[in-house]
């Protein structure tokens, strides 16, 4: 009897451990916290697109694990792509991207020696604005174009990536103008800034990064390289097509991506999270209405596709236009 | 209305149950976040805030608050108790509370600490409610080379503050200097100085940094040391002993009010930070105060000015944040992305469109600062047994904490080695008496000097005059040229003297 017991308890023992092993193999990705990597200084639009999705999958408990939002800034997110190229452990990193950060990939080269990043899913297409200060001297195109004219390269703009230098050459070729373009800066929230404060004259920005100053009066829009006018507060701003200048259209995409080698498994995970938080009414209503962005979800396959194409599309633009 | 009648409105808010608690829970967890080594501000804010979605917004917002201006708290205690500073700017608080520690006042540095950043917080709080959206329109006119300038100022006095010998401070800052300048470039981009390492490309990180530096190298110092690590008088260390006299309250109450005002406009600028507040006050101390020739050898005053300078920039912080929906530092923006979450949109027009937010925020922190301090003095007694504990106990624990919170920040263990290196190496810097704080001020400084002064030239073409043309930069400028040669002509005139008397 005492031997059958033994022989039982040993069983159990035995039974208990492949169990356990059993439960540590099929552990359910993610089994630890992830970091969500935003190539930007706080308070910019890659900033608030990455804490805005942070929050509504901590708000919905999409994810059972811990998200943390870290901002690295600078080198025109060549900052964060070398932070995170450094790390080994790929499917515990997310990146939030746009098509800014995707040229300024070739333009410095801070691409992995591994290989290209993990597109994940496409969430929004935002628009580009041409900004100046209320009650300064350039309340619309117009002003500004004259001024130019007279004077080239009398004009600070400030950019904060290579999109933004990109859409100002779009601008500069189309309007046959020249203006002294201001980069360095480590996110557009800093060029807004600084552009309030008087130390420039013009700015690139987002609606998203604007959208605040605009309504409060303190910015204005003075023209959108947006195809079709855009939602309040920018009903009055008029498009560089309405301007008469109808080849000056630029938009970008938002998206998050991987590290390069995720795997599929990871990927797949996180493009169906993201569909889950591009239907919430946070989303739709929080972000993208009041943000005044054009929602448009693509999961890991249809974002693939779309994100070669349009880096495709980026670098012949770049090229023609002399950035790259 | 005005600000007095909104103000009374906002205690209204602040005081009703819900919110009382939500400060007084922020206040206590930031004490205690604060004073871990490796979390930050930012960090703590961050993980506490899905905590507060299902609050309402003035309640979730009173307890980040509250964690915030608690963390400044916290920051102080380990500096003074471990010389590893709990945050960037408590690097400058360790400097003269650490001294104290060793002299056996670890009791005084701590109460100084909580009086000075009581001071500091109250006079962030009344100049923020009297005064927020206006010094927030006066910050922006410090842009890139304004910025520039003062950080120069602060860059350019590291060499001959700290330590006693200028030429050493200067070459330890410069070491500092070299390292901030490992990885890619913060401007345009360009990768440097990462000899192909993929793990250098992202730059050496602070944090493991700091451990190493001032924490790791303490415990090699410890193990070398053959004496029992051992504190004077620790054992009649009691809260009453930690008191401060009323001849030492009226010795920090001045310095810590100076300090406190600079720390809180320092707080308005965009891009400046706590931890050049924090400098900042210090050096103004050096050159105008009492105490300037004591500094740095264990005087409560250095305690006081750092401590009540970085609360007040704390707090200064918010009136970007709020009038412009500019974050001024990480833990800002981190309240930013709150804001958003819960559909307030930071502007220009929030003050109109939500005055009882606002408000209700606003007078949170009075009563917020109010708890801290008491929760501080609370802390004390256990605080100060710590100190008790024998060398032998001591070196491990210390040792596990800097391996921890090394790598706990990247989870990377080539931070853990990075700290490990950095220790070693300012183990051997003090044994040649070079003196470690101003490597990591520099390290801190330099990049924002670099990213400042290039933003300014872009601006200018490339025209250095951008620096001069400008009326506040040119004027820090010239009080910094100033403070340099400031000790030369002093010795050229006492020269002259003594040749003419001869």
């Amino acid at each position: 009897m005492k031997k059958l017991f033994v022989v039982l308890l040993c069983v159990l023992a035995l039974g208990g451990v492949l169990w356990a092993q059993g439960s540590a193999e099929t552990a359910k990705y993610p089994d630890r916290g992830i970091e969500f990597v935003i190539p930007g200084s706080a308070g910019g639009g890659s900033d608030i697109l990455g804490r805005t999705i942070t929050d509504i999958i901590q708000r919905y408990k999409l994810v059972d694990q811990t998200i943390t939002v870290v901002n690295k800034g600078g080198g025109a997110s060549a900052v964060s792509h070398g932070y995170v190229n450094a790390k080994s452990d790929v499917d515990y990193y997310l990146l939030t991207c746009n098509s800014a950060n995707q040229l300024s990939m070739h333009v410095n080269k801070s691409m992995s020696p591994k290989g290209p990043f993990t597109p994940i899913a496409n969430m929004a297409l935002d628009d580009i604005l041409l900004v100046s200060r209320a009650g300064g001297k350039f309340p619309d195109w117009a002003s500004v174009e004259k001024a130019i004219k007279a004077n080239p390269s009398s004009l600070t703009v400030g950019l904060a990536d290579d999109l933004d230098a990109m859409a100002l050459a779009l601008l500069e070729e189309k309007t046959g103008t020249k203006f002294n373009p201001s980069a360095y800066f480590a996110s557009s929230g800093e060029v807004a800034t600084a552009l309030l404060g008087g130390h420039m004259d013009l700015a690139i920005l987002n609606p998203v990064e604007c959208v605040g100053l605009v309504e409060g009066g303190r910015l204005i829009a003075i023209g959108s390289f947006a195809p079709k006018a855009m939602a309040a507060p920018f009903e009055k701003t008029p498009t560089f097509t309405a301007l008469g200048h109808p080849e000056v259209v630029m938009q970008m995409s938002r998206s998050v991506i991987g590290p390069a080698g995720m795997s599929r498994e990871a990927q797949l995970f996180w493009s169906d999270v993201l569909q889950k938080v591009s239907e919430t009414e946070e989303w739709k209503v929080g972000y993208i209405q009041k943000n005044v962005l054009e929602g448009q979800y693509l999961n890991a396959d249809d974002f693939t596709k779309f994100y070669a194409e349009s880096e495709k599309m980026l670098l012949d633009f770049a090229k023609k236009l002399g950035i790259l | 209305m005005n600000n007095w009648e909104l103000l009374m409105q906002g205690f209204s808010v602040a005081f009703t149950f819900n919110n009382a608690m939500a400060a007084f829970i922020g206040a206590l967890l930031g004490i205690v976040v604060g004073a871990m080594p490796g979390i930050g501000a930012a960090a703590g804010v961050s993980m506490l805030l899905p905590m507060t979605f299902k609050m309402n917004p003035t309640a979730g917002i009173i307890m980040l608050a509250g964690i915030y201006y608690g963390n400044m708290y916290g920051g102080a205690y380990s500096a003074t108790l471990l010389n590893i500073p709990g945050d960037t700017p408590a690097v400058v608080t360790a400097l003269d509370g650490y001294q104290l520690t060793l002299k056996g006042k670890a009791g005084k540095s701590l109460a100084t600490g909580n009086y000075a950043s009581f001071i500091g917080g109250s006079i962030g709080i009344i100049f923020l409610t009297i005064f927020g959206p206006l010094l927030a329109e006066i910050g922006l006119k410090f842009g890139p080379a304004e910025v520039a300038a003062l950080i120069f100022l602060a860059l350019t006095s590291i060499g001959w503050l700290l330590g006693d010998d200028p030429v050493k401070g200067l070459v330890a800052a410069c070491l500092g200097i070299l390292l901030s300048t490992i990885g890619i470039d913060g401007a345009s981009g360009g990768a440097r100085y990462n000899f192909g390492s993929l793990n250098l490309i992202g730059g050496i990180t602070f944090v493991p940094l700091v451990i190493g530096m001032f924490g790791f190298s303490q415990v090699l110092e410890m193990i070398s040391e053959s004496k029992e690590f051992k504190v004077e008088g620790v054992k009649k260390l009691s809260i009453r002993e930690s008191m401060l006299t009323w001849g030492e309250f009226k010795e920090i109450f001045w310095p810590s009010v100076r300090s406190g005002v600079l720390g809180n406009f320092i707080g308005f600028l965009p891009g400046a930070g706590a931890t050049t507040g924090s400098f900042l006050a210090y050096i103004l101390e050096k050159r105008i105060g009492k105490k300037r020739h004591a500094l740095g050898t264990g005087e409560i005053t250095g305690v006081a000015v750092s401590e009540s300078a970085n609360n007040a920039a704390a707090v200064g912080s918010f009136a970007p944040l709020l009038s412009l929906g500019i974050p001024g530092s990480s833990t800002s923006a981190v309240l930013l992305g709150g804001l958003m979450m819960w559909g307030l949109r930071p502007g220009p027009l929030l003050f109109e469109s939500n005055p009882d937010f606002v408000w209700g925020l606003i007078s949170s922190m009075y009563f917020g600062n109010v708890l801290c301090l008491v929760a501080g003095m609370a802390v004390l007694p256990f605080l100060v047994t710590f100190l008790k504990i024998s060398k032998r106990v001591m070196v491990p624990i210390i040792m596990v904490i800097c391996l921890v919170g090394s790598y706990a920040v990247g989870n990377s263990i080539f931070d853990m080695g990075v700290m490990v290196v950095a220790g070693v190496v300012a183990f051997y810097l003090k044994k040649q008496a070079f003196p470690s704080s101003p490597v990591l001020l520099a390290f801190v400084l330099a990049p924002r000097l670099e990213v400042s002064m290039r933003q300014a030239l872009s601006i200018s073409q490339g025209s250095l005059w951008v620096f001069f043309e400008k009326p506040i930069s040119a004027v820090i400028l010239v009080c910094t040229f100033a403070l340099l040669l400031f000790p030369v002509i002093q010795k050229l005139i006492a020269f002259t003297k003594a040749r003419k008397n001869s």
